[in-house]
């Protein structure tokens, strides 16, 4: 029993620490005083000051744009391509296997600025694209193995049927293979949207000037002082985040449920 | 038709691949026999200058530091994570799934703005700090950050889940079978712990390795914001040879040594009997 | 036979890097017929199969189907449909969408769709099954779904490989009744694949029997049974006791063979050669007790065990040779021996089928 308090106590004392700063931060943004030091009393002063603080907000905006182009993206462009490397042999099919593994293995600051060298190489102002482009760079090994690990369940005369009865090589992929494929797809895409989401290192090296990120304008306002509406707009994303787990952890409970049943 | 669309569908992954990783990988490593000019810019000039300086005094201090970092970081991080995914296997696999939500959860929030979280806390008016002092625990203010500490706790917290996540996984699929037979035949806990779950679980282990050792080298915006720029790491080296220092083709010679020492851990990760597969699988 | 010839295979040969998997065939099936493809598993049964389908190229030879050759021709423009052995219905779709699927490929109009999905769910009994999803349907039921789904694109040949494997023994059964009446009522060609001896047999018009990739026999059922051409039929189809022996001599009409260096049977001659090997085939239902004298083969033996399964008795006998023999027995003749502690078997002219040479 006293085994079991510990435990328990221990699991408790790692989420501690894992929320502990997300937490602060929380707790801060309804802070009457500017300074994070002590609180002083409740306020929702710093979300009005938030929805005045422009540049703040406009950086939110281009996080999301990065985020949400770059997964779509990168989700389209791996799931195909999960798809035609489980099923196609193609010249230089081996090297591209390879390579596939190297965005996820090296250190995401050498992906950072050899991304960088070859934009300046091909005279690429920084800016969205570039950094959009760097995201789906990051993310499309993520999805490619995510739809991988669902394909290679899928029984492979699913596909040899298909085409006995008369689909051609998109049909194949379009009305057999496809949606088979969504619950890889779905978290592929998830992954995608978290890395996205968590990246420092890659936006820092890719962004312009012009294509301030979230991340990147904490960086600079933590150097000349940061506000407490930084705070609120945290908590903000991550009320908004946690209402998006819930539902998808909703939907896996409800899952779990009907297999335990089955 | 089909050999149509099977061209077209291959052409996405050919041009990412060529475009987005062999390409930029080649020019760096191009770039790193270049020579560089005082203007922040490379004249083509063949030379192993850059990996000569790579030796010099100055700079394997930076790889020292960094290596130790790292080192300690994953140890901590492997100390946490074994008794973490243990008590969480025994779970119901219903509280299962929701722990390990809750471990991805924080990644939602930015990795910047948790590190800023700690800066509040760790600061010396800060809230830790300011409690200890209040409850008379300390007379003096902690040095909780611009230095080791700061920078071991940072990477600790921003890497801890990727040695949970794949050691989770590893250990989610032991036979629980193997430990009850384990037991029958007398073994103690200790053992049962070294000999059975440790070996089955080596490639989850060694796959969170891999994912804390080598971004704890490159994360430089950590050590700027809770070591206080005092420690350099390889991760500060390389930004600044690119973004203040301006010299090129040292830092290409940095990343590529970096890169060797990736490729080291991957041959180590892959030897243990880790997919590939599996380093993606968070 | 008068029945035109549905699919021809010339020549076609399929190998894998320096692996030949099948070799030379050659084969007229006609249309109408039930022709069974039987071997023992990696024999390149499914590969013959997947090489008429389409699903397969061939690596030499040609294929032709109703008097096309299908050179260059992909499986989606093929006029036959396979029933898979793990059915592969599309496990997303309702069964109403996976029987219309061949259908909306082929662009019908939903009306005639319709009508049609209606008249294939009534022929395999499925009326009312529509909305369900594969994973709701039992094994039986999913395997009506496939032949559904194949038939209503009105095939010229229905391949089927292995379509029973996943089904239990009873079912096993009935869906083999069922499988032949549907093809009896429809009239379509059926190319069958099956490791199941006793499906072939009982399914079959003709079986074509393979091993590594090549044709052994290819007959009737009674044929294939009465009257294998080689030890390995003889072997892999029933249950048979074999002997092989050398030609001792010819006289008078008739040969003696000498059995394991101990035992002589007397055959018909058959122009046989001195010293030519010949292997004998036996099957256990003929295999004669008797208590008259004979001149010849007759073998004593001893009784070493048996088995009753209730119309028969199954009995191993010892005897001189080196094999135990194989009887099977009604109970009249198993009560004449069940006490003898040695009784003798006659081997008849009739009921011995000669292989000639060592195949």
């Amino acid at each position: 029993m006293q085994h079991k308090i510990l435990k328990n106590l221990f699991i408790f004392l790692v989420f501690f620490f894992l929320y502990l700063p997300i937490l602060v931060l929380v707790v801060f943004s309804f802070n009457t005083s500017r300074m994070n030091i002590v609180f002083e009393g409740f306020t929702f002063d710093w979300y009005k000051v938030l929805f005045e603080n422009r540049s703040l907000l406009e950086a939110f905006k281009n996080t999301m744009i990065v985020s949400l182009v770059s997964t779509l993206c990168s989700t389209i462009v791996g799931t195909l391509s999960a798809y035609v490397l489980h099923r196609y042999n193609f010249f230089g099919k081996k090297l591209i296997v390879k390579l596939l593994y190297i965005p996820i293995v090296i250190p995401e600051i050498v992906l950072g600025i050899s991304l960088l060298s070859i934009y300046t190489l091909m005279k690429l102002d920084l800016g969205m694209f570039t950094l959009i482009l760097s995201h789906i760079a990051f993310s499309i090994p993520y999805v490619i193995i995510s739809v991988k690990s669902v394909l290679t369940q899928l029984n492979p005369q699913m596909e040899d049927a298909a085409k006995d009865l008369g689909a051609n090589a998109f049909h194949v992929f379009w009305n057999v293979i496809l949606p088979n494929l969504v619950p890889g797809i779905i978290s592929g895409a998830m992954l995608a949207f978290t890395l996205s989401l968590d990246d420092v290192v890659i936006s820092y090296f890719t962004a312009g000037p012009g294509s301030n990120t979230l991340p990147l304008k904490i960086y600079s306002m933590i150097k000349t002082g940061i506000t407490p509406d930084v705070n609120a707009l945290s908590t903000i994303i991550l009320v908004f985040t946690l209402f998006i787990l819930i539902l998808v952890s909703i939907k896996q409970m409800r899952k779990i449920k009907k297999e335990a049943r089955v | 038709m089909n050999r149509i669309f099977k061209r077209l569908a291959s052409l996405p992954i050919s041009f990412y691949c060529l475009l987005l990783i062999l390409l930029p990988l080649v020019y760096i490593f191009f770039l790193s026999f270049l020579k560089s000019d005082s203007y922040g810019g490379f004249t083509y000039v063949f030379t192993l200058q850059n990996y000569l300086k790579l030796f010099d005094v100055v700079y394997l201090k930076v790889f020292a530091q960094s290596f130790f970092i790292a080192f300690i970081t994953t140890v901590i991080c492997i100390l946490i994570s074994y008794p973490f995914c243990l008590f969480v296997n025994e779970k119901s696999k219903m509280v299962q799934s929701i722990l390990m939500t809750l471990v991805i959860l924080p990644f939602l929030t930015n990795s910047l703005i948790r590190t800023y979280g700690w800066m509040v806390l760790l600061r010396k008016e800060g809230i830790i700090n300011t409690i200890l002092l209040n409850f008379h625990i300390i007379k003096e203010p902690l040095s909780l950050m611009y230095n080791n500490l700061g920078i071991i706790i940072g990477m600790v917290y921003t890497l801890l889940p990727f040695m949970i996540l794949p050691l989770y996984s590893s250990i989610s699929k032991i036979d629980p079978r193997y430990i009850e037979a384990a037991k029958d035949l007398g073994a103690s806990k200790l053992t049962i712990f070294f000999k059975i779950i440790v070996p089955l679980t080596v490639s989850g282990l060694f796959n969170g390795v891999l994912m804390v050792f080598i971004p704890c080298i490159g994360y430089f915006f950590i050590s700027d914001l809770l070591g206080g720029g005092k420690l350099m790491l390889l991760g500060n080296l390389i930004k600044n040879q690119f973004l203040t220092a301006r010299d090129w083709p040292f830092g290409a010679a940095i990343s590529i040594a970096l890169l060797l020492v990736t490729y080291l851990l991957v041959r180590i990760y892959r030897k243990s009997g880790g997919e590939m597969d599996d380093l993606g699988g968070l | 036979m008068e029945s035109k010839v549905i699919v021809k295979l010339e020549n076609v040969s399929k190998s894998y890097g320096t692996k030949n998997v099948v070799k030379n065939f050659n084969l007229e099936v006609y249309e109408g017929e039930i022709v069974t493809f039987l071997g023992p598993s990696g024999c390149g049964k499914t590969t013959v199969l997947r090489m008429i389908s389409g699903l397969e190229p061939v690596t030499s030879g040609k294929i032709f189907i109703d008097g096309k050759d299908m050179n260059g021709i992909e499986a989606m423009d093929r006029e036959v449909n396979t029933i898979f052995q793990s059915y592969a219905l599309f496990p997303h779709l309702s069964v109403y969408d996976n029987i219309a699927f061949g259908l909306k490929m082929k662009k019908e109009k939903k009306g005639n769709i319709q009508k049609k999905v209606k008249e294939m769910l009534k022929l395999v009994n499925l009326q009312g099954y529509e909305k369900r999803l594969p994973h709701e349907l039992s094994g039986g039921e999913q395997q009506r779904v496939a032949i559904a789904r194949a038939l209503i694109n009105k095939p010229k040949v229905l391949l089927l490989d292995e379509p029973l494997s996943a089904l239990d023994k009873k079912l096993k059964k009935q869906m083999r009744v069922e499988l032949k009446e549907l093809q009896q009522k429809l009239g379509i060609t059926f190319i069958y694949v099956t490791h199941d001896q006793s499906e072939a047999l009982s399914l079959s018009d003709r079986i074509l029997l393979m091993r590594n990739g090549s044709i052994i026999q290819l007959a009737t059922p009674y044929e294939l049974y009465e009257h294998p051409k080689s030890k390995f039929a003889a072997d892999f189809i029933g249950d048979a006791n074999i002997f092989t022996g050398e030609i001792l001599g010819v006289s008078k009409g008739l040969a003696n063979v000498l059995i394991d260096d101990t035992f002589h049977i007397i055959l018909k001659d058959d122009g046989y050669q001195k010293g030519e090997s010949v292997t004998i085939v036996i099957r256990p239902e003929n295999m004669n007790v008797t208590t008259v004298n004979k001149e010849y083969n007759l073998l004593d033996v001893e009784m070493k065990n048996y088995s009753y399964d209730g119309a028969y008795y199954t009995v191993f006998a010892k005897s001189s040779l080196k094999k135990d023999l194989k009887l099977l027995l009604t109970k009249e003749k198993f009560a004449n021996i069940q006490n003898k502690k040695i009784w003798k078997v006659f081997f008849d002219f009739d009921d011995m089928v000669v292989i000639r040479g060592n195949k």
